[in-house]
């Protein structure tokens, strides 16, 4: 996961592979993981908290497009869409199924 | 605004820029986080879930966005809607057709029993008459279906799960995944299409979205494609295919332009619109039950009431100036026949000819207008000839205009891929307040139009075929 | 102070925003809320307007308006964008919040759906922020029942502070409802105290060293906590926006070019 935006040194929870969070794009189908933050900045990442992805929020990889992608999202009661470089902004703890991280194929 | 608030307001940005010191998230996520958990405490103490029973929306989309399925499903859906649409409107079609040939008659004779000067008849009952009753008995019945179907799809919920299938194809091509639901309403009508191009935000994707809207065929255009389609493809399988076949070929047109769609906004994202993709946020909502009746009732009434206006408004004199130009000689041959003689030669090149496209030239207001001009020319210069069934149709067009199936195949390409009538075209320059994008937008179709119609000829006529 | 603008009154925003003004017994309703949440079947219903609805997000109604008659008066109903939050991102964001911040109508009605009601209650606790005059149209409560989903509308409406109506739009259940609280709240009937939504220590603290100077430079015209904390965020957009109302000339830009965001 290459980084692709400065992280600041703001007081905003940043997750890192220490915390056993990774990306969301990791998380398989039916998995179900806790939002712990948002790299990147502007207004991808304004737009990605107003949907509700704020940290603590529960996320379920729903199902995805015939093509690969995009992957439909399960946030607070509604189900959303996000493309690849979207998702890989959300930094996730994956809460379900335990242990091993899917792939995106 | 004074020069004093100015200032003042500068100084509380700059006010607040010093308590942020820097933390450029910190307030923004605070607040959102705060008002977020405080949504989720409230909803948790008055909201209470039942046993949820079978989910259906779940298992509605596993299958319409399975990877086996899915987009199987879409292009069966398109040809089932397409199917139905053709079976109505041919008992539609072939009803108002002898309605209108019934009552030109007996216009006619009431026009001689008034003692009206012949040319005064012609031009009222054979022109303006004759081009609206094809309008509505031709074009009205497709359309009349088609919208109201379409609309139940819509309301339903299904158009997000198009979107959501098809968006890595947009995404490839630069293009906006929103587009996806701009060229779902171009399907109804290509002005609304481009209104509904608002939706797209970045002004580069929504050119694109705007530029490539007619290239997914109109309301007005669907009866063309599928009167061609059900004389020349239908018409040469047994009758009980036909419809079928009918069907097929007009979605096989369809995804010919969807194809054409994203060549073209990827070419345009390439050269003149380059820039990078921008975010959007596509919801599945959960489908809903649509409120059947109403929709249909208040669809097929709007639609037949749009239709009808436009034809008054638009075929009618288009159909006054057929007559004119058919009875107005130019040399030896009416003004009609003479300007079709002008395009002949570049329309035999694209696989036309010239009535076909003189047709095209001045069906420029309504797309719908067309056919029954096309119509209207051949008949003004061939033997009378009762158009009162498809079948009638068919003999004009092969017996007495020596039509083949390429000749169909390439109107119905041309059909697709011409510029926008006039109305989108002026909704065109209203949303993107550019006359050169409008001149453009007509333009790049007409241009791939005409390329691709001139390969086909070629290639088929190269080939032997016809 | 001489400051020319505090002349111009709620008045003359609503007319920037072509909204008939100045008519006793005549209200202005915005209706804001959630994509797909058959925000524009209630509008519909009110008014009587035949438009087509389609459950579609993203699909973008610019200021479709209607009205209706309650009881001898005549509420002018301005249909908003669907947004998911007014925290302008968006120019549909921006147009829903310029219009409720500036424009200040009488009554606003949110539409919720009450099969997805946590996610809808973000948006109506930023509309209650901006404003008190908030009837919450919790919608689609056939879909709910049919999904088993029961909401408690009365502790809703005490929690929230603000009336709550049950609607299902689509059959026309609950608009008669509907209409009498808005009537009532446009009329004063009723009294709203929307619960305050109060933030941490410094966010307030924040907000208290700015709040005084807005209400000094605006008047009472604009909600000047809402917008203190959308200056603190480093929303540039917001001050452009107040600036273009308060008779600036619009697309001048304010000198805030140097302020770092």
């Amino acid at each position: 996961m290459k980084p692709r935006h400065q992280i600041n040194n703001a007081n905003v929870v940043i997750s890192s592979k220490r915390n056993g969070s990774t990306c969301l794009t990791r998380l398989p189908l039916g998995g179900v993981g806790e939002v712990t933050g948002i790299q990147g900045g502007g207004q991808q990442r304004r737009r990605l908290m107003d949907l509700g992805l704020v940290p603590g929020t529960t996320v379920e990889a729903v199902r995805r497009s015939p093509v690969g992608e995009p992957t439909a999202f399960l946030i607070r009661g509604a189900v959303i869409a996000l493309r690849r470089e979207e998702a890989e902004q959300i930094m996730v703890m994956q809460l379900y199924p335990k242990g091993g991280s899917g792939k995106w194929d | 605004m004074n020069g004093y608030e100015a200032g003042r307001f500068k100084d509380l940005a700059e006010q607040a820029g010093k308590i942020r010191q820097g933390r450029e998230h910190y307030f923004r996520d605070a607040v959102v986080g705060h008002i977020y958990g405080l949504a989720e405490e409230i909803a948790g103490r008055t909201v209470r879930r039942g046993q949820a029973g079978l989910d259906w929306d779940r298992r509605l989309d596993d299958i319409l966005t399975s990877r086996l399925l899915g987009f199987p499903i879409m292009l069966l859906l398109l040809g089932v809607v397409f199917w139905v649409t053709i079976i109505g409107a041919n008992y539609l079609s072939e009803f108002l057709a002898s309605f209108f040939s019934w009552s030109k008659a007996h216009l006619l004779s009431l026009g001689a029993g008034l003692g009206l000067p012949l040319w005064l008849q012609g031009f009222l009952v054979e022109g303006v008459y004759g081009t609206v009753g094809w309008v509505v008995a031709v074009m009205l019945p497709p359309m009349a279906i088609f919208f109201p179907i379409f609309t139940l799809l819509e309301d339903l919920g299904y158009l997000p799960r198009v979107a959501f299938n098809l968006d890595n194809f947009f995404k490839r091509a630069g293009a906006h995944g929103k587009q996806a639901l701009t060229m779902s309403m171009g399907f109804g009508c290509n002005a609304a299409g481009v209104i509904a191009c608002r939706v797209i935000e970045s002004p580069r994707e929504r050119l694109i979205a705007t530029l490539t809207n007619t290239f997914v065929p109109c309301n007005g255009r669907f009866p063309t494609l599928i009167a061609l389609a059900m004389i020349f493809m239908g018409g040469a399988v047994a009758a009980a295919y036909s419809t079928a076949i009918a069907a097929v070929v007009v979605v096989g047109i369809v995804l010919f332009g969807v194809v054409i769609t994203f060549v073209v906004s990827w070419l345009l994202s390439r050269t003149i619109l380059k820039g990078l993709p921008s975010t959007f946020t596509l919801e599945l909502p959960p489908y809903r039950k649509p409120q059947v009746a109403q929709v249909l009732v208040r669809s097929i009434l709007d639609r037949t009431i749009f239709v009808l206006g436009r034809a008054v408004i638009i075929a009618a004199p288009a159909g006054g100036i057929i007559w004119i130009l058919a009875n107005i000689s130019v040399g030896e041959v009416s003004a009609i026949a003479y300007l079709a003689g002008l395009l002949d030669p570049v329309a035999r090149a694209m696989g036309l000819d010239g009535f076909i496209l003189m047709a095209f030239i001045l069906g420029l207001p309504a797309n719908e207008i067309v056919l029954p001009v096309l119509i209207m020319s051949y008949l003004a210069t061939g033997a009378m000839l009762e158009l009162d069934s498809l079948q009638a149709l068919k003999t004009l067009l092969v017996d007495q205009h020596g039509w083949t199936w390429l000749t169909a195949l390439c109107t119905m390409l041309f059909a697709l891929m011409h510029y926008p009538c006039g109305t989108t075209l002026f909704t065109i320059q209203r949303e993107t307040r550019s006359a050169g994008w409008t001149l453009l937008a007509a333009l790049i179709p007409l241009a791939v139009g005409c390329l691709v119609c001139f390969l086909v000829a070629q290639t088929v006529r190269m080939l032997g075929l016809v | 102070m001489g400051l020319t603008s505090q002349s111009y009154g709620i008045w003359t925003a609503r007319a920037r925003f072509n909204l008939p003004v100045g008519n006793p017994g005549q209200y202005i309703v915005a209706l804001a809320g959630n994509p797909n949440t058959g925000k524009s079947t209630v509008f519909n219903a009110l008014t009587g307007l035949r438009q087509h609805t389609g459950n579609w997000p993203g699909k973008t109604v610019l200021q479709a308006r209607g009205s209706y008659t309650c009881k001898g008066r005549v509420f002018n109903l301005v249909d908003l964008p669907g947004t998911y939050s007014l925290l302008a991102n968006s120019a549909d964001e921006q147009v829903a919040r310029d219009f409720l911040c500036l424009a200040r109508p009488d009554v606003t009605i949110v539409v919720a759906d009450a099969t997805c009601l946590e996610r809808n209650l973000n948006l109506t606790l930023q509309v209650t922020e901006i404003t008190p005059n908030v009837v919450l149209c919790v919608n689609l409560i056939d879909e709910a029942r049919r999904k088993d989903i029961t909401v408690d509308f009365a502790a809703l409406s005490r929690e929230l502070g603000v009336p709550v109506v049950p609607t299902a739009a689509s059959l026309g259940e609950g608009l008669k409802q509907l209409q009498k609280a808005v009537f009532d709240v446009a009329l004063g009937k009723r009294v709203i105290s929307p619960k305050k939504i109060v933030y941490h220590s410094e966010i307030e603290e924040a907000i208290s060293m700015l709040e005084p100077q807005l209400q000094e430079l605006l008047g009472d015209r604009i909600n000047h906590r809402w917008v203190s904390l959308r200056i603190l965020e480093g929303d540039q957009s917001m001050l452009q926006s107040i600036a273009d109302y308060l008779g600036h000339t619009p697309g001048q830009s304010l000198p805030l070019s140097e302020v770092p965001a």
